[in-house]
């Protein structure tokens, strides 16, 4: 019959100590020390591979979830027809478009939010878990990527980098429920706080409870936060206002103009981030 | 190849797999939690000593990739590759359903250990509902896997264990 053993009591003791040592070595080295270190060291391991595997097992896992969601795309083929209609009668405007275009084009080069200096970032992998809304990037501290710059793709605000190791780096997405960003409307300019809800839309508070708010206004970033995110990157549209029944906060629901679980390459703004740490 | 060796091919393999292939929101926004699978599997085949060193080392590394509190998922599945070893041998029993069972109590456990220590330092950062409902279908997704995952993990433990006899 089976006994314990005393090596196996051991065992069990040095894996306890070993656990309480890494939790203590953890909070107390904030971004710094040996368990940075063996991040650093964990991840370029994990990486690469991540990047080769990923590119062959993403499309299963794409056709995989996509059975998932084989209800929704019918509702999907109609919006589509709907939009493609709608794109059909754009497209007669176009050539007037064009020229007001390249009128504008002058005013603005290229995406608004693109500016000053940055670096593309390919994303080779997803944070393996379900509670953190994650994504690494092909580059990182090598590249003069740091903590807490602003991450971007063509679409809007993606998120801001919470790890930046020697090759790789770790973004936080803006959907992430720990995240927040500093963010207005642009039609009255309404400020408020907008944090992450996961799988589920954003949700944007008002400090003004009277505010005036629009469904289908776009929301972007107000550059209030310690200067984390640089002012006017789009980051979603409002789907749906909730007031509380006291009528003391206000609290809209928002649609990220990026979709998250196609993500592939982004950009990086150099020049953003706390100015404490340029 | 050593002991050692196949069990950290077995742990990057699994990592890999769980962060590319199964990648978030797979199904109803949840994913099978495969690295806590592989732990189980081996509490079940090796015991307890090799289920906690498994669990520990496993934990840890998913820790280090995620930027979470590192050692809480150590300590989770550590616990879980534990106490799994232990009760093991108490089963009197060789139903083919001993592995499925013991993959989603242990996977249960395990999630839900976690959460909990999350939960206490305050780092918890989902709401209760979907709580629930990460521990639940994480649990089922690995039970499910079982078929794949324990077959799997038996045939690479028994490369370095051929003269052992088994006496339970």
């Amino acid at each position: 019959m089976y006994r314990k053993s005393t090596k196996q009591r051991v065992a069990l003791a040095a894996l306890l100590a070993a656990t309480a040592t890494v939790v203590t070595l953890d909070f107390r080295s904030n971004r710094g020390g040996p368990i940075r270190r063996a991040q650093d060291v964990a991840v370029s391991v994990v990486a690469p591979l991540q990047d080769g595997i990923g590119r062959l097992f993403r499309p299963v896992g794409e056709f995989l979830s996509g059975l998932a969601s084989i209800g929704g795309l019918r509702s999907e083929i109609t919006l589509l027809e709907n939009e493609n209609d709608r794109l059909k009668a754009q497209q007669r405007e176009f050539p007037g478009v064009l020229l007001e275009n390249e009128r504008l084009q002058a005013l603005i080069e290229q995406k608004p939010w693109t500016q000053g200096k940055t670096i593309a970032a390919r994303v080779i992998g997803v944070g393996p878990s379900n509670q953190e809304w994650t994504v690494f990037l092909d580059k990182g501290r090598a590249d003069g990527l740091r903590e807490d710059m602003a991450v971007v793709s063509a679409e809007g605000l993606v998120g801001r980098v919470t790890l930046a190791l020697r090759h790789q780096a770790k973004v936080l997405m803006v959907i992430d429920p720990e995240h927040a960003v500093g963010s207005k409307l642009t039609g009255s300019g309404e400020t408020g706080v907008l944090g992450g809800k996961g799988e589920d839309d954003m949700k944007f508070e008002f400090i003004d409870p009277d505010a005036p708010v629009k469904i289908g206004e776009t929301v972007i970033t107000s550059g209030y936060d310690k200067g984390i995110y640089p002012a006017n990157i789009p980051i979603g549209r409002i789907t749906r206002v909730q007031s509380s029944r006291d009528g003391l906060s206000k609290i809209a629901h928002v649609r990220s103009f990026v979709d998250f679980s196609r993500l592939d390459t982004v950009l990086v703004l150099l020049d953003s981030g706390p100015v404490s740490k340029r | 190849m050593g002991r050692l060796g196949i069990f950290v091919l077995l742990m990057l393999t699994a990592a890999l797999v769980q962060t590319t292939f199964f990648a978030r929101s797979l199904f109803f926004d949840v994913t099978p939690d495969l690295l806590l699978g592989v732990v189980i599997c081996l509490a079940l085949l090796e015991g307890p000593t090799a289920g906690a060193v498994a669990g520990f080392s496993v934990g840890l590394l998913r820790d280090l990739l995620l930027d979470s509190p590192v050692g809480f998922t150590g300590l989770a599945y550590l616990i879980v590759g534990y106490t799994v070893g232990i009760v093991r041998p108490y089963v009197q029993s060789s139903s083919v359903m001993i592995p499925v069972v013991g993959i989603f109590v242990g996977s249960l456990a395990g999630t839900s250990i976690h959460q909990i220590l999350l939960a206490l330092v305050d780092r918890s950062s989902i709401g209760f509902d979907r709580q629930v409902r990460v521990i639940l279908l994480t649990a089922v997704f690995n039970a499910l896997l079982t078929p794949f995952l324990y077959p799997a993990i038996r045939r690479l433990t028994s490369l370095y264990q051929k003269e052992k006899v088994y006496r339970w």
